[in-house]
């Protein structure tokens, strides 16, 4: 919260002190970073920076799309990262189903949300890139189709995790609806293509690109600083979805507290600068 | 569980068939659906025969919201969810209950919308043994998702506005499925009638998936906690 | 053809932008609000119920 960042929470990297005095008891007051989170989030920073340097100057543009092909490096790698942490929704939810275990619970609902603004980048680049290659922002290509199928099946299962806060049996209907919006993926996509091809004729399919070293360099430096913004924001998540579930233990007094302090804080704060991109990591 | 099934499908429809809301509010409304569709697409007879297997599986979709919503809306008034848990019946049997009762609803709307389409939009009903299965399969797809879902979405706020996004992305495949089995089978566009039974069989894919799921699922739905 | 594009090419660099630009407000949007939430959230829970710390 603090905007000064000469008074850094966390840069006192000596863990060992975190039990010891009433002194690094207010460091440890707060939010949900830590050394591990620390260290992967100033790891995404890095790769994120020079995934923009490499795909913004240091690659050539490519010979068919020029300048557009530059949005793929952050286009392509968000769609896997996007499936990926769908999957660990799925995986998330039938391990709760079998464990009964917080943990697989909170690691669906984290991945969710995560995946949910992963695919929300992936369809917005895909479309920027669509208009100049294409001359259309979107086709009803199966990918895409399937893509944003996926983006309102689990903004819905967002949706119901929210308004289940406090039932005693959200963890395991939100796995249900997990695993019952997982199943549903394969024949979507299934459905999607065939019907596309059965009426669209010939579809529209992204151009064949001879990508060079650079290219290829820059595409898997993308991977990479996604990957790690997706780790990172699932520790963060993870760990925020930890205390909201533990402050619902807790109860009505709680929330009671929290909008108090929240009107007092607002006259207080003002406006703190919102801080660049994970700069709140360090 | 079958025998439990029987029971809860029994129950069901005889409470359709005593309100008669389904005969006096979903009907009407669903022929409204079809009324207005021709408003909104000019009743040049060739948009609306086009336009037609679209605009049928449309219409179902809608109406699949208010049977869902119906038939839990009984469930969970005065406890009766409570009290169906503490029954004894199987988890399994009272998910086929409430799903043949709702597919066995959509089925009747289903076939009061096909003499519609013939009528309003003059729509052929040739190849009929493409229709009905198509029918059936879909209203049991429908029927299974939906009683999934409703049994999530009964007893929390917000029902209402939430069981339509949670709902109908899962359907798309259905809605897909059917349009184009329907488009083969009316003829207008260009797939043939052998294209048409892929689609059935996606359907009965479809509908199988979510019936195995709500069989093995259910139990942890109606369970506290 | 080819040409036609390159010469073209200039002006991709306004769906560049605007897709880098989008794609780092809505990282870092994200990203500040967890980090904020989980403060204050966890100031009101005592320490020893973190078990990262």
């Amino acid at each position: 919260m603090t905007s000064a960042p000469a008074n850094p929470l966390a840069s006192g990297s000596e863990p060992d002190q975190t039990d010891a005095a009433p002194v690094t008891e207010r460091r440890a007051l707060e939010g949900t970073g830590s050394r591990g989170s620390r260290i992967v989030g100033t790891l995404a920073l890095i790769s994120l920076a020079a995934t923009a340097l490499y795909g913004l100057v240091l690659s050539p543009p490519d010979a068919n799309q020029g300048n557009a092909a530059r949005l793929l490096y952050i286009h392509v790698p968000t769609a896997t990262v996007a499936y990926l942490a769908f999957g660990v929704t799925a995986f998330g939810s039938a391990m709760y189903l079998w464990k009964r275990t917080e943990f697989w619970d909170l690691l669906a609902g984290a991945s969710a949300e995560v995946g949910v603004v992963f695919t929300g980048i992936c369809l917005l680049t895909g479309m920027l890139w669509g208009r100049p290659i294409w001359g259309v922002y979107w086709v009803w290509d199966a990918r895409l189709t399937t893509t944003l199928l996926l983006f309102v099946l689990f903004l819905g299962y967002l949706a119901l995790r929210r308004v289940l806060v406090g039932s005693p049996s959200r963890a395991k209907w939100s796995a249900v609806a997990g695993i019952v919006a997982a199943v549903d993926i394969p024949i979507v996509h299934y459905s999607t293509s065939w019907w596309n091809t059965l009426h669209q004729g010939t579809t529209i399919s992204p151009q064949k690109t001879q990508m060079g070293g650079l290219m290829l360099f820059t595409l898997g430096l993308g991977f990479l600083s996604f990957l790690l913004v997706y780790w990172w924001l699932m520790i963060h998540r993870f760990r925020l979805q930890y205390l909201e579930t533990r402050l619902d233990e807790v109860g009505l007094d709680t929330a009671i507290a929290e909008r108090r302090a929240e009107a007092g804080r607002a006259g207080t704060s003002g406006p703190t600068a919102a801080g660049p991109e994970l700069a709140e990591v360090r | 569980m079958f025998r439990d099934a029987a029971l809860v499908a029994g129950k069901d429809l005889r409470i359709e068939l005593r309100s008669r809301v389904g005969l006096n509010q979903v009907a009407p409304f669903a022929l409204l659906v079809l009324v207005l569709f021709a408003f909104a697409l000019d009743p040049d007879r060739g948009v609306l025969r086009r336009a037609t297997p679209g605009l049928f599986w449309i219409t179902v979709m809608l109406a699949t919201l208010l049977a869902v919503q119906r038939s839990f809306a009984a469930e969970s008034a005065d406890g009766t969810r409570d009290q169906l848990r503490l029954s004894g019946l199987d988890p399994a049997g009272i998910f086929l209950g409430k799903l043949v009762g709702i597919a066995a609803e959509l089925l009747a709307l289903e076939v009061l919308l096909l003499g519609g389409v013939a009528i309003l939009y003059s729509a052929h009903l040739r190849e009929l043994q493409l229709l009905l299965p198509t029918c059936l399969a879909a209203a049991v797809g429908l029927g299974a998702a939906g009683t999934l879902y409703g049994a999530l979405v009964a007893g929390v706020r917000g029902r209402e506005t939430l069981l339509p996004l949670l709902l109908l992305p899962i359907v798309a495949p259905v809605l897909i499925g059917a349009t184009s089995a329907f488009e083969a089978a009316l003829g207008g566009a260009d797939l043939t009638v052998a294209q048409g039974w892929r689609w059935l069989a996606l359907l009965i894919v479809f509908a199988l998936v979510y019936v195995g799921a709500g069989i093995l699922a259910f139990g942890s739905l109606l369970e506290e906690s | 053809m080819l040409a036609d594009t390159l010469n073209q090419a200039g002006h991709y660099w306004t769906y560049v932008g605007v897709g880098y630009g989008a794609a780092f407000v809505v990282l870092s949007a994200y990203s500040v609000r967890t980090v904020r939430r989980g403060r204050k959230l966890s100031r009101r829970l005592p320490p020893d119920q973190r078990r990262w710390m």
